[in-house]
């Protein structure tokens, strides 16, 4: 009985895995995978008996010689409203079922805490209560010979607390989706969306997909969430505050870069989006009107805060205002940064070698490979 | 209503004596003629065959587009070290170039697969080529309400594929077909062709939208108006309730996108700020227009590929439709719930009591769905079943229907959607529905009415051979995109991680077999045209007006005499056609004494 019992317990196990996949790691993920499993069942059932019914009428009825068709009646009451009510209380279950849980991750509850989300094309940015950002990437996927193209940001989430992520977007509608926590939210301009989740399982880590589209690199707008006990995740948000203001200032700018401008400007000299940063500092800019600048420190400052008003030639209003995203230390830092990298401002520093020694260098051990 | 005599029996047979009693194909004189013949016609019948022809080449357009983003998702894009070097694969799309210019190509290249396939394929499909064809045939008229009106909307029709061509020779659209705002107001702002290029494609779907109109229009007066003497409305065979109701959608629900694609123009030019939130706009706001107009739109996409269904299994399993009047007013009730459910598009981005009543309202639109099913299997029953090629496809259409509908019930059950919206789920249900349904029922259409179109019959085994090819060639492609999608994967994406590999792999195949299916009904149909069988007048021994009094192909005023109808489109128990062959489609046995059949 008992080993009865685990098979059937394994066979749902596996055809679980097969519909949708493993369980997933949020308090909300059981709701909507109980619910759509309950689908899945109702269908294969509904599919097996009409498919069932419909191939043993075409083999017993098939046209042959000697069988005519026979009479039969062309309606039938009683049958009709059994197959039309029948259904319909099916999908009044379906639908409570969805209510419940929809209801339930609409409603935070009201000690969560406020992860700001910030999408822009192409990437997230979260901001945490105590001011910190991100400091870390990956390759999804990441494997040394076999890597994703782009560097992703690394969120953390506490396990077993609850949260609310407060999103807006930057510039066009993008969509925050953890598939392993099943939900997703469109993240719009100019107003707040938020998702409610509460992760269960420690260590774990999830992919993030923007799930609405939003142009050349929306399959690369990504992130990966880690999940981890309370503890460390305070200790990572204090690691994670202070460590930009603590690097000298070109290191602060290059890591100012990596998080917020490397999806579209290289420093290698390398087109993209927008123009490289390898030798800007300094140079001559033809407009996309004509006229020609030199990038200097006002320059750079006002293509940070207000982009669209000097388009270089050859490249498209693209980038987003960071205005209130970036403060004036860190505009330092980028300016710095920019320096060190180009030919055009000899008294700058040799460009820094990966952060070895900084503050927080520990977390930074994939450094070489966003570099390439 | 059914008498077994028919006071016109044998009248079809009439020799053409007459300019006008020769078939519609006939050429009127030279070259030029003829061809001046066509552009200037306003023949319902070759109205139809030109939107016919005209569809086919866009379905062949949009199809090699779909092949060319299938064979992008082969690989993923991936950085891999080869000899201490790091190169990028996965770039098909890029052509040697960046991996920017690699997705970007791909981005136009699904939105000239979607907007091709949807405003210039399914919407027209079925009404505007077949639907055009056989509704006055059907009622036993001599043309559809306002023929000129008719030969305007194909004319619009070409005008407006020309403006979406255009838009893909100047480079193509990368906005998706459904023109979200403030992607679509902000995006190739720079440069004069980028710019205008979606402008162009958007007034292409503005403009088709009119040729849509007229179509709908023209039909909702014609079964009217034009139905032959004794034809009331529960005489009238299924197919034409299936293109009425879809024909009332079409008028009442284009407008509303016609005003959203202007006010999108506008949005674009002088940037007015309706939509575009850096302008005080509401972005949200085209996407409550958009499926305004979009939802119902799935249903004039389905409703004609239903009619086709009840002709073809009436026809070849020799029974009434079951529960009729359960068939025609589920078509209407379709049409009319279709109106009220487009905000379960925007479950994440709308409030929650809006998302609450739509999803309510979304699984009340699934009953009259699954109402149609059940009575066209109960059909089957004690029938005779011909296993033809039509045939074929609509057990195929019943098969991948079903699959359709049942998988919209996970999308309309809100939390399960907070999941799966906007991934490969959605992309897998709306191709079972829409490519699955509505082009399987329409090639089954084709083939059920092709020698009355065009007077030949077609080889009965390669189309079989096309039938499979394409049935499990689809299947192959797009159930793997019901797992991929539950499992996390996002829709319009140019790469993905490793986990979706496999499922990516089978389905690039499936696209191929897909591909090679299509190609052998093509080789079918061209090879009908040049050395098919001359066909009979009615070789499938149907009851309704276009098989019994009209010849194959029909004579260009259709019908000699004006049909009187005095029998119903399916008693194929008391009624043996007119102009078939007795030998081959049996009577029915008498009901014993006492029975009831209806
Ligand atoms: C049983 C009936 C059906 C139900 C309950 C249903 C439900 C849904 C729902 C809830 C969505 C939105 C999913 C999302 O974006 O998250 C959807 C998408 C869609 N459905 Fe259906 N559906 C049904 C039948 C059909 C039919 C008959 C067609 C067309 C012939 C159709 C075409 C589509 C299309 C085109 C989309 C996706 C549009 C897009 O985002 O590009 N559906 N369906
Ligand atoms: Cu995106
Ligand atoms: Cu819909």
């Amino acid at each position: 009985m008992n080993s009865l019992l685990l098979t059937a317990g394994s066979f749902s196990d596996a055809h679980q895995r097969f519909w949708i996949g493993k369980p997933g790691n949020s308090t909300y993920a059981a709701d909507v995978e109980s619910a759509y499993m309950f689908i899945v069942w109702v269908s294969i059932i509904s599919f097996a008996v009409l498919m069932g019914v419909m191939f043993y009428f075409v083999a017993r009825y098939r046209a042959r010689p000697g069988l005519a068709p026979e009479r039969s009646p062309a309606h039938n009451t009683a049958l009709e409203v059994t197959w039309s009510v029948a259904p319909m209380i099916i999908l009044v279950i379906i639908f409570f079922w969805g209510f419940r849980g929809y209801m339930k991750v609409q409603l935070a509850p009201s000690d969560a805490e406020e992860i700001v989300m910030r999408g822009q094309k192409w990437n997230w940015s979260a901001t945490y209560v105590n001011g910190a950002q991100s400091q870390e990437s990956v390759r999804l996927s990441a494997s040394p010979e076999h890597r994703g193209v782009v560097d992703v940001p690394v969120f953390v989430v506490p396990a077993g607390r609850p949260i609310r992520l407060r999103m807006t977007s930057a510039d066009v509608i993008h969509a925050f989706w953890i598939p392993d926590f099943r939900m997703k939210m469109d993240v719009i301009p100019n107003r707040f969306t938020s998702l409610n989740f509460e992760a269960m399982r420690e260590g774990e880590e999830h992919e993030v997909f923007c799930a609405e589209y939003c142009g050349d690199y929306h399959s690369e707008m990504a992130a990966l969430i880690r999940v981890l006990p309370p503890a460390e995740y305070e200790q990572k948000l204090r690691e994670w505050a202070d460590f930009i203001s603590k690097l000298p200032p070109v290191e602060r700018g290059q890591a100012i870069w990596k998080q917020k401008c490397a999806t579209c400007h290289t420093v290698d000299g390398g087109k993209n989006t927008g123009p490289s940063w390898k030798d800007v500092f300094g140079e001559e800019q033809e407009l996309s009107d004509g006229a020609r600048v030199v990038a200097d420190e006002n320059y750079i400052r006002e293509s940070i805060y207000e982009p669209a008003k000097k388009i270089v030639k050859g490249y498209q209003n693209q980038m987003p205002t960071f205005q209130g995203q970036i403060n004036d230390k860190e505009l330092e830092g980028i300016i710095a940064y920019m320096k060190s990298i180009s030919k055009h401002a000899p008294a700058a520093a040799p460009a820094p070698q990966p952060a070895a020694g900084a503050a927080g260098a520990g977390e930074k051990k994939d450094e070489q490979k966003k570099n390439p | 209503m059914t008498t077994i005599t028919s006071p016109h029996a044998g009248h079809g047979d009439h020799g053409g004596h007459h300019d006008h009693d020769v078939s519609y194909l006939h050429p009127k004189g030279g070259i030029w003629t003829t061809i001046w013949d066509w552009a200037s016609t306003i023949d319902h019948k070759k109205i139809g065959v030109m939107y016919l022809v005209a569809i086919l080449f866009m379905f062949f357009l949009g199809g090699m587009a779909a092949i060319a983003v299938r064979l992008e998702l082969m690989e993923p894009t991936r950085e891999v070290t080869v000899a201490g070097k790091n190169v990028v694969t996965g770039q098909l799309l890029a052509f040697g170039q960046s991996l920017q210019k690699g997705n970007e190509n791909y981005n136009r290249m699904f939105t000239l697969h979607g907007a091709i396939m949807v405003f210039m394929v399914i919407v027209p499909s079925v009404p505007a080529s077949l639907g055009n064809f056989l509704l006055p045939l059907m009622l036993g008229a001599k043309d559809v309400a306002f023929p000129r009106l008719n030969l305007l909307s194909w004319y619009v029709y070409v005008l407006g594929s020309i403006f979406a061509v255009a838009a893909i020779i100047m480079g193509g659209v990368d906005t998706g077909w459904t023109f979200y705002t403030p992607y679509s107001t902000t995006t190739d702002v720079e440069g004069n062709m980028a710019y205008w290029r979606i402008v162009s494609m958007i007034l292409a779907a503005f403009i088709l939208g009119f040729s849509s109109i007229f179509t709908g229009l023209n039909f909702v007066v014609t079964v009217h108006k034009l139905r032959a003497p004794g034809m009331g409305w529960f005489d009238m065979p299924l197919f034409v309730w299936g293109i009425y109701g879809a024909a009332i959608i079409q008028v009442l629900a284009t407008p509303v996108i016609g005003i959203t694609l202007l006010l999108l123009i506008f949005e674009r030019l002088f940037r007015i700020g309706i939509f575009d939130p850096a302008m005080g706009g509401d972005p949200v706001l085209f996407q409550h227009f958009f499926w305004f107009y979009s939802h119902p739109v799935v249903y004039v996409m389905i409703l004609p590929g239903m009619a086709i269904i009840n002709e073809i299994i009436a026809v070849y399993s020799r029974k009434r439709i079951f529960g009729y009047r359960a068939v025609a007013f589920s078509t209407l009730a379709i049409a009319a719930i279709s109106f009220i459910v487009w905000g379960h598009h925007l479950f994440t981005s709308e409030g929650e009591v809006a998302a609450v009543v739509f999803s309510a309202i979304t699984f009340l639109v699934a009953i009259p769905s699954a109402i149609k099913v059940f009575n066209w299997i109960a059909t089957l029953y004690k029938g005779s079943i011909r296993l033809t090629t039509p045939m074929l496809y609509a057990l195929g259409f019943l098969f991948l229907f079903t699959i359709g509908g049942l998988t919209g019930l996970p999308l309309g059950t809100l939390s399960v959607d907070l999941h799966l919206h906007d991934s490969y789920f959605v992309v897998a249900h709306f191709h079972y529905v829409m490519m699955g349904s509505t082009i399987i029922a329409f090639i089954g259409g084709i083939h059920h009415w092709w020698p009355k179109m065009f007077g030949r019959m077609y080889n009965e085994f390669f189309a079989k051979i096309g039938f499979w090819l394409v049935f499990i060639g689809f299947n192959v492609t797009f159930f793997p995109q019901f797992m991929m999608g539950a499992h996390g994967m996002p829709r319009r994406y140019a790469s993905y991680t490793d986990e979706f590999l496999i499922y990516h792999q089978i389905s690039t195949i499936g696209s191929w077999v897909l591909l090679v299916g299509f190609l052998v009904h093509l080789f079918v149909f061209i090879h009908s045209l040049l050395a098919g069988r001359l066909a009979p007048p009615n070789p499938c021994g149907g009851l309704t007006l276009e098989w019994t009094d009209a010849a194959s192909p029909p004579i260009e005023h259709n019908f000699h005499h004006e049909p009187v109808v005095n029998h119903g489109p399916y008693d194929y128990d008391d009624v043996f056609p007119k102009q078939a062959d007795p030998k081959e489609f049996p009577m029915p046995a008498p009901l014993p004494a006492g029975a009831r059949a209806h």
